[in-house]
């Protein structure tokens, strides 16, 4: 899984300067244009799918982390819903809230499905990201959002799993940022690992792939 | 890997690139908040904006640079009383991993607006005096090499889409 995810964001990012030259007033990864990506990044079934299809999707790989509000989470509880999972840390005031403003968007424009939808932020930063730091920060985001922090051992072996590159740089001066990989994940109703939305996509594209996703079923 | 990140640097440059494109659409048509100086200033900052964020936490600040003069600029530094730091930051992308770093200088070239905005440049404020809230506002003195120093005021809203364009009246909480 790994080198597929590198190999199409390659491709991914080659398709996606075109379309951002391209693109006026909508947004610069417009929900049209999700389609050209999927089609351009080789890894979609179908030209019509939003965000990248993985070719072998596999039950989720499963953990048990922390939430928010001090117990556990088990990945298997959220049965019949989709699941969208982002990793961050409350210490990143730009790329993580706007993922998960994106996650927002999602929810307000899904309607009545929305229900149908659960999001994770699950944290690069243990050691600053204990479940009330992390109750603070998303009690901002306006969407069904459980965040989850846990050991690093407990974290590590999730990161693997979801293709997650976590590395701690130290600040001058004092603290530490910790660059990650910015992926959001994507869970169908059957527990399935299906897809992701790459670095660059939009709260258009999520909308798009979720909606897509639920229009599967339907 | 080389390829992957010179492939993002150029989207980013291709965000850039758009953006003078962009000048009409409705979400970047707001009134300028702050006009900096009388006519005799060359640059305006508008559209200047925090993200919400509890005491203690890292926040982010947003704006538009509009160069009427014949000379580059370019911003150099930001202060602000509502943080224990300030500094000028891009995100960037290496081997699919994403970071935010210090920038020495943002070039602002004659005739042109550079936004500063989510994915692209921020001015990142470290550990916050206290909380933010969406309607707060705040001054920033801004540094420029040509420019010297022009204080804006900057206005905080919620983490809302569409970058946070939304009137934090509207913002959903
Ligand atoms: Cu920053």
């Amino acid at each position: 899984m790994p080198r597929l995810v590198q190999k199409t964001l390659v491709a991914l990012l080659i398709a996606l300067v075109p379309v951002l030259l391209l693109t006026a007033c909508s947004s610069p990864f417009g929900g049209n244009e999700a389609d050209e990506v999927a089609s351009a990044g080789g890894a979609g079934s179908s030209s019509e799918v939003p965000g990248v299809l993985l070719e072998d999707a596999a039950p989720a790989p499963q953990f048990t982390l922390t939430t928010q509000d001090g117990s556990p989470y088990s990945l298997s509880e959220l049965d019949g819903k989709i699941t969208a999972i982002f990793f961050g840390y409350t210490g990143c005031p730009d790329i993580c809230p706007m993922t998960l403003g994106y996650m927002a968007q999602a929810t307000e424009a899904l309607g009545d499905d929305a229900g149908q939808v659960e999001y994770l932020l699950i944290t690069v930063d243990p050691e600053r990201d204990d479940p009330e730091r992390l109750a603070q920060y998303i009690s901002r985001v306006d969407a069904p959002l459980t965040a989850l922090t846990g050991s690093q051992a407990e974290l590590e072996p999730v990161w693997d799993d979801y293709d997650i590159v976590v590395e701690r740089r130290e600040r001058d001066g004092d603290g530490y940022f910790v660059d990650h990989s910015a992926q959001i994940w994507i869970i169908d109703q059957h527990g399935d690992l299906v897809m992701f939305m790459p670095m660059g996509a939009d709260g258009d594209d999520l909308t798009a792939a979720l909606r897509w996703l639920l229009d599967q079923e339907a | 890997m080389k390829r992957k990140q010179q492939m993002f640097r150029l989207t980013i440059t291709g965000i850039f690139l758009t953006l003078p494109l962009l000048g009409g659409c409705a979400s970047l048509e707001r009134e300028a908040q702050d006009v900096a100086g009388a006519s005799e200033r060359t640059l305006t900052i508008q559209n200047v904006w925090a993200r919400s964020e509890g005491s203690g936490q890292n926040s982010a600040v947003y704006l538009e640079i509009v160069n009427r003069g014949e000379v580059d600029d370019q911003l150099i530094a930001a202060e602000t009383d509502v943080a224990g730091a300030t500094e000028v930051h891009e995100v960037v992308s290496r081997d699919n991993v994403m970071r935010m770093q210090e920038v020495e200088q943002v070039e602002i070239p004659a005739g042109e607006t550079v936004n500063l905005e989510p994915g692209g440049y921020h001015l990142m404020l470290f550990g916050l005096v206290d909380d933010l809230d969406a309607g707060d506002e705040f001054d920033l003195v801004l540094t420029f090499d040509q420019a010297g120093e022009i204080t804006v005021t900057a206005e905080v809203r919620h983490h809302t889409p569409d970058h946070g364009y939304r009137d934090p009246g509207q913002g959903g909480l």
